[in-house]
């Protein structure tokens, strides 16, 4: 991709707002995903990440995440703003 | 297809028009709420996904209009994932609902609308019911409701459901809706896709068995995802399979993501003229679960919570229940010595009254253990408790979600295997399944309560805990087994949404409460009452001579035949019996009991009856408890395992594999205790 770091979501540390950049993992499970409104470049705020699931916050919305799952969605420090076709032009 | 052009009816002669409606929604939404709301139905309030387990229909009226109303699944999408999505997707397309209210929650607006442009594509007349409005300031959000509904270009009404606003202004975009056809859609997708898409409607076009008024754009979106189902669809109406192939050749791996995606940008481009979107924010909600789920405290937490229920049940009903057994001890011995006909004295005292006393004695804590679930259920513990769970059940096979048809599964077992339909792999769903009869279930806890309490004092409460978690132990464990026999394969990734708090609604939790309990009620005036004659009838024939429940009775016949096999584990004849008749219903357990032992000779209650008998004692009603709690499910969870898994062969399976757990363990606890010294 480019020298961002990308950091598994199950490593990201509690408290930190991040953005969401890919879902690997098989298409299948990246588009029910989507259609829960887990989506490439949105931001979440990770809630929990100790044991078990983690909790991620978006909106309103709490959604708890197995690890193997979290392993899968790929993020970035959210504060330094890439936009997403900017994302899409580099793929 | 289903969105059938609405029928002009005469309606000069004052009979209404019935407008057949499909309540759709996310969970979580306040979609039952609203239901009741239109239909003053009592049911229940739910709060994690799936609570909506079987088909749920009402009626409303207003002005000329019967809204015929069906409560459908709550699901994020309709791409047929879970059962549930093919539930709801299916009622949409075959079920004929000439409007679709999709109920959604106005602080997840864009979520939410995901479905929408789901039930639209497929042809539905939408109106948006836009819930919890009352949040949205909280949030520091807002929506402009006039300018949302112009962009999507179908009726938005914003409404509280709970408080009953805005159902007067629904009642109205229902009616207007029904009235006029809704413009479709404005999604273009990519023009690859619309190429594509064309193509295949021209083809779709050409073939006269699809029935003409099915939605064709749909089908070749359906098609070009390459949905699994659709080969079958179009070979149901004999379309020659060269067709077939040549219509899926069109599809590409990367054409369903594709569709996602430019939903999601139509639905950014409506929103952002209409939508300020809140900040995310760590709410108080957000600080409970950092203690509740926590890495040490989560697992205490959760066992603290059941113990403290099964405390509570024991203590609130345990007065209530000595009232009910001095009444049927006093009713009993008044049939029986008042009643000059011996046969018939002896059927209402002994039979009726000494069975169905012995179950109806148990509706005190049946009622409380399902107030409390729905007070776990309604706060949003539940969602948090399997995903406490989530880590421990990995390791056996699973995710915490199974964890939640589980939890129910203390409340009633077939409700709980039908909450299974949310689960999205079909192994995942059969194996949760196929272990859910080991959670014990209200009509096993008239035999804890009856013999724990009679024999264990004290730490009466304790014991059902610790059988409680017994049958969680045995359910986790053949789990494992099954994933590494017969259900090879990983587990479905882990998500699930965790509802905010909410402080329980006393009404609710009463409501849902009578609504379970009142199960119990009706089973023990049918299939109980019916189950105590035949026991009485057994325990006094033959005529004439024979002391009623003694060793020459019919019943006692039957009793010493199957004997043999339950003599290690401390069961006398009598105790073989009630098992046997326990297939049926495991409140006959106590109930036939009742009408054995319990006799009307004397104003005693069955309590007393069971204590001066001689043949019960601390060790082997153990035992009993031990072998109820896990041996053969009841009829009724039979009938909805069959159906739930659609094959007798593991329903036989649990049937035969659940009665030699139990067996095994009752001889252990048995034999163990009788070597310890704790025999008669």
């Amino acid at each position: 991709m480019n020298n961002e770091i990308l950091v598994p979501l199950g490593f990201v540390s509690e408290g930190k707002k991040v953005r969401i950049v890919s879902i690997s993992g098989g298409t299948r499970l990246r588009n029910r995903i989507n259609e829960m409104g887990l989506r490439e470049g949105i931001d979440v705020i990770i809630i929990k990440n100790s044991f078990g699931p983690v909790i991620i916050a978006i909106g309103q919305t709490r959604f708890a995440l197995g690890r193997g799952i979290s392993a899968k969605i790929l993020t970035e420090s959210s504060e330094r703003k890439v936009e997403k076709w900017l994302l899409k032009l580099k793929k | 297809m289903a969105i059938k052009t609405k029928k002009v009816k005469d309606i000069s002669d004052g009979s209404k028009i019935t407008i057949n409606i499909a309540l759709a929604g996310n969970p979580n939404t306040g979609k039952s709420t609203l239901f009741n709301a239109l239909t003053g139905l009592k049911q229940k309030i739910g709060n994690w996904s799936g609570v909506t387990v079987e088909k749920k229909e009402g009626k409303r009226s207003f002005n000329n209009f019967e809204l015929s109303i069906t409560d459908l699944p709550g699901t994020y999408s309709l791409s047929a994932s879970s059962l549930d999505e093919q539930i709801a997707r299916d009622f949409i397309i075959n079920g004929n609902p000439e409007v679709v209210v999709q109920i959604v929650d106005a602080s997840n607006l864009e979520r939410n609308l995901y479905l929408t442009t789901m039930l639209r594509e497929l042809g539905a007349r939408v109106v948006i019911a836009l819930n919890m409005m009352d949040l949205l300031k909280k949030d520091g959000s807002s929506i402009d409701v006039q300018k949302l509904s112009t962009e999507l270009g179908i009726p938005v009404v914003p409404m509280i459901a709970n408080k009953k606003i805005g159902i007067d202004d629904l009642e109205k975009a229902i009616e207007s809706v029904y009235q006029e056809d809704q413009k479709p859609m404005g999604i273009k997708y990519s023009k690859e896709i619309e190429n594509a898409l064309s193509k295949i409607q021209k083809m779709l076009e050409t073939i006269p068995s699809i029935p003409s008024d099915f939605n064709l754009r749909w089908l070749a979106t359906q098609i070009l995802q390459n949905n699994s189902e659709i080969p079958t669809l179009l070979e149901s109406w004999n379309v020659k399979s060269e067709i077939v192939g040549e219509l899926t050749s069109f599809s590409k791996e990367d054409y369903e993501a594709e569709i996602i995606d430019s939903k999601y940008e139509y639905i950014s481009k409506v929103t952002s003229k209409a939508w300020k979107k809140a900040e995310t924010k760590v709410t108080r909600s957000d600080l409970i679960d950092r203690v509740v789920t926590h890495k040490w405290l989560g697992i205490p937490i959760f066992l603290m919570i059941m113990w403290g229920s099964f405390q509570f049940v024991f203590a609130i009903a345990v007065p209530f229940m000595e009232l009910v057994d001095m009444f049927f001890g006093w009713l009993a011995g008044l049939l029986v010595e008042s009643i000059q006909i011996e046969w018939l004295g002896s059927l209402l005292g002994d039979g009726i009254v000494g069975g169905l006393g012995a179950v109806l004695i148990f509706v005190p804590p049946i009622f409380t253990m399902f107030f409390i679930l729905s007070i776990l259920e309604d706060s949003g513990y539940l969602a948090r408790a399997a995903f406490v769970m989530d880590k421990l059940m990995v390791k056996f096979g699973l995710h915490g979600h199974s964890f939640i048809p589980m939890l129910l599964g203390f409340g009633c077992n077939v409700p709980a295997i039908m909450s299974t339909r949310s689960l999205k792999n079909n192994k995942d769903r059969m194996i949760t399944i196929l272990i859910n009869p080991f959670m014990s279930c209200g009509a096993r806890m008239p035999v804890f309560i009856l013999f724990a309490g009679l024999f264990f004092g004290a730490t009466a409460g304790t014991v059902i805990f610790a059988l409680y978690i017994l049958g969680i132990v045995v359910a986790i464990l053949t789990a494992f087994l099954l994933r590494k026999t017969f259900f090879k394969g990983t587990s479905a990734p882990f998500i699930m949404e965790l509802p905010p708090y909410h402080s329980p609604k006393l009404r609710s939790a009463t409501v849902a409460m009578w609504d379970k309990g009142k199960m119990y009620l009706k089973k023990a005036g049918t299939i109980i009452l019916i189950g105590v004659v035949f026991i009485w009838f057994l325990a006094a024939m033959p005529f004439g001579g024979v002391e009623y429940g003694g060793p020459d009775t019919w019943l006692a016949t039957v009793g010493t035949f199957f004997e043999p096999i339950f003599k290690p584990l401390g069961f006398d004849w009598r105790i073989v019996v009630a098992l046997i008749v326990g297939f049926v219903a495991k409140e006959l357990i106590v109930g036939s009991l009742g009408t054995i032992v319990g006799g009307g000779e004397s104003d005693e209650g069955i309590k007393s009856a069971i204590l001066a008998d001689g043949g019960f004692y601390a060790l082997n009603s153990l035992s009993l408890m031990v072998f109820t709690l896990l041996y053969f499910p009841c009829a009724a969870v039979v009938g909805v395992m069959r159906k739930e898994t659609g094959s007798w062969r593991w329903t036989i399976f649990t049937m035969v594999y659940s009665t030699v757990i139990a067996w095994l363990f009752a001889f252990a606890v048995f034999q163990i205790g009788s070597l310890m010294g704790f025999g008669l």
